[in-house]
């Protein structure tokens, strides 16, 4: 349970940093 | 400080300036894609691992891409060492039958080996079995020393390409800055390091005779000592190559089996500056303008100089409430003199005082004496140099792409007292590259203060901090600076191994490192599209003295307004208390 806890956290802030790149990515062609 | 002590601080300057040239030329032949000495030996082995893993060498990436490539990696790497210490119990290599590391440590060596920082809430000889600490950690301080530096490389392929799409491939930088650089450093080190004594083994603890039997604490007789072993020193030699710095054992390079001699410790020290200072001309050669390369390189070597000179001058001047007592802390042929509380009799005042100053300019955090046991204004320096966002000198290419963006900021504030667009290299600094450098300059500051406030507010926080008043908020501040600048290491003091600190400091290790990085990735890509401007009359020249002291001044000016309010309840007042 611990394990799903913690894996889960790391995942959730991969996909925040893939939301990094597209804010990035978006500022960029503005 | 002692003429000796001068003439050792001199003599290690001088060989890392020397070395600067040679090893930054072959890196950027190695990163040009041009033929090196190691080519005929490696040349089939990078080959076979393109062939192996499917990477086509020739195919260039966007920022996008690479961006991505690089978190993909970085995740996977993770989730293995995560696995790794929840298993270690059962696995091989496993002499002393280990257990399972809890999840909360787990996570947070994961997250700190991951991002290069080596953070370290658990003791190495008795927590991690030799396969974790060799297949785990050990590779993870090669491969996230490898991602900063192709970090590094795609920024200044943005700085020197014109009119482009792409900044290079991840995969071909990852490979290359590995096998051709780290291996081999690494490699004559850790043989270097053997014949000094660093131990390198399969085999479990010994249990030893004590040369003089003692009692423990319920009055028995102790006349055996168990000497933890392992396989030290190829993890030591890249744990400064790569300014990784987690220790093999608990008290890092202090243990005599880290670090045993005079020559091993210069060499450490060295090993932890080298590829750095070795950087900034690397850039300068890939600009094609290595004046711009001396140029960072020395602002650095300014600002490092200088903070160098106070920790040496407070830690050698030692206690003032001692010296009014009449206990002399005088420098002499009988004692070391100054502050020797928390340091090895084997290196003395001035090398662990320059073994903080260099750990903390990089963001190695290995350490070889206890940071915690520093005079106060000894302390404030390591504290300092972390908290100036680890560009002075700074991790292998995370220290040097910190650096480009304050001078990408010094050139946007010169251009602000003219009246001109800004331009660095020849490519105008327009409101995104703005931005993204903020985003960059603005993110560690932000973890390392609202850490630190969460941390001395939450009962959580507070329920760990040893040492009460200023050192015990000194003692947090340093662990949020430590951790939100990906140095990694501690001042101690701070029981930091419970489910709170492993959490928190693990995020903040997280947004240190990958929230840098991509608009670091995103600031290459745009540089990359822009057409070369020809520098004019009212262009900024950047190799000049006077570029030199702006970056530096943007460096501490930043440094400075950010974190005194925060230093002056921490080693500040500290330091006025020891003086009333």
């Amino acid at each position: 349970m611990q394990d799903l806890l913690y894996v889960g956290l790391v995942l959730l802030f991969f996909i925040g940093s893939w939301g990094l790149i597209v804010l990035c990515q978006k500022l960029m062609e503005v | 400080m002692t003429s000796n002590g001068f003439l050792q601080l001199a003599f290690y300057l001088v060989v890392l300036i020397g070395l600067a040239k040679p090893l930054g030329s072959y890196m950027a032949r190695v990163y040009e894609g041009q033929s090196t000495m190691l080519d005929r030996v490696l040349g089939p082995l990078e080959r076979l691992i393109y062939r192996l893993s499917g990477v086509q060498p020739a195919e260039e990436m966007n920022w996008k891409i690479y961006a991505v490539a690089m978190l993909l990696f970085n995740l996977v790497g993770l989730l293995v060492v995560y696995l790794l210490q929840r298993l270690q119990g059962g696995l091989p290599l496993n002499p002393q039958s280990l257990p399972n590391v809890s999840a909360d440590s787990a996570f947070n060596t994961a997250v700190s080996f991951a991002t290069n920082t080596n953070w370290q809430g658990y003791g190495g000889e008795t927590t991690m079995s030799y396969l974790t600490q060799m297949v785990g950690l050990s590779v993870q301080n090669f491969v996230s020393a490898a991602a900063g530096m192709a970090t590094l490389i795609a920024l200044i392929r943005g700085l020197s390409r014109r009119s482009a799409q792409t900044i290079g491939n991840f995969w071909v930088d990852m490979v290359r800055s590995t096998l051709y650089i780290l291996l081999p450093l690494a490699l004559i080190l850790a043989i270097v390091l053997v014949s000094q004594g660093v131990v390198q083994t399969f085999s479990p603890y010994q249990e030893v005779p004590l040369l003089t039997a003692t009692q423990d604490a319920n009055g028995q007789a102790v006349t055996t000592q168990v000497l933890a072993l392992g396989p030290a020193a190829s993890q030591v030699a890249i744990k400064q190559l790569g300014t990784n710095g987690g220790g093999f054992f608990n008290v890092n390079s202090a243990h005599p089996f880290e670090n045993p001699t005079p020559l091993s410790n210069f060499l450490e020290l060295l090993a932890i500056l080298l590829i750095p200072a070795a950087l900034c001309y690397t850039f300068g050669k890939m600009v094609k303008d290595t004046r711009q390369g001396w140029a960072v390189l020395t602002a650095m070597t300014l600002i490092f100089v200088v903070l160098l000179g106070m920790v040496v001058w407070a830690e050698q001047n030692g206690n003032p409430a001692l010296t009014k007592l009449g206990i002399d802390q005088t420098a002499s042929a009988m004692q070391a003199g100054g502050n020797m509380e928390g340091k090895e009799t084997r290196f003395g005042v001035v090398n662990s005082a320059l073994w903080a100053a260099v750990t903390t300019a990089a963001s190695n955090g290995s350490v070889n004496a206890m940071h915690d046991s520093f005079t106060p204004l000894g302390g404030f320096v390591p504290l300092w140099l972390m908290q100036l966002g680890e560009v002075v000198y700074g991790g292998v290419g995370s220290g040097l792409y910190g650096m480009l963006i304050f001078a990408i900021i010094a050139v946007f504030v010169a251009g602000l007292m003219v009246g001109r667009t800004p331009e660095y290299l020849g490519k105008k600094i327009e409101a995104y590259e703005m931005k993204m450098a903020s985003l960059v300059i603005l993110v560690p500051p932000a973890i390392v203060l609202l850490g630190t406030a969460l941390a001395v507010v939450l009962p959580a926080g507070k329920a760990t901090i040893y040492n009460p008043g200023a050192h015990g908020f000194s003692e947090v501040l340093y662990a949020f600076s430590s951790a939100g600048n990906n140095n990694g290491s501690a001042f101690a003091g701070l029981g930091a191994n419970n489910p709170f600190y492993n959490l928190s400091l693990g995020f903040a290790m997280l947004f240190a490192r990958y929230w840098l990085a991509i608009p670091t990735l995103a600031l290459a890509g745009s540089l990359a599209r822009k057409k070369l401007v020809p520098a004019g009359p009212g262009t900024l020249p950047t190799h000049t003295p006077l570029f030199v002291a702006l970056l530096i001044g943007v460096v501490i000016l930043v440094g400075a307004l950010t974190f005194i309010p925060a230093l002056a309840l921490g080693p500040i007042v500290e330091h006025l208390q020891m003086m009333q």
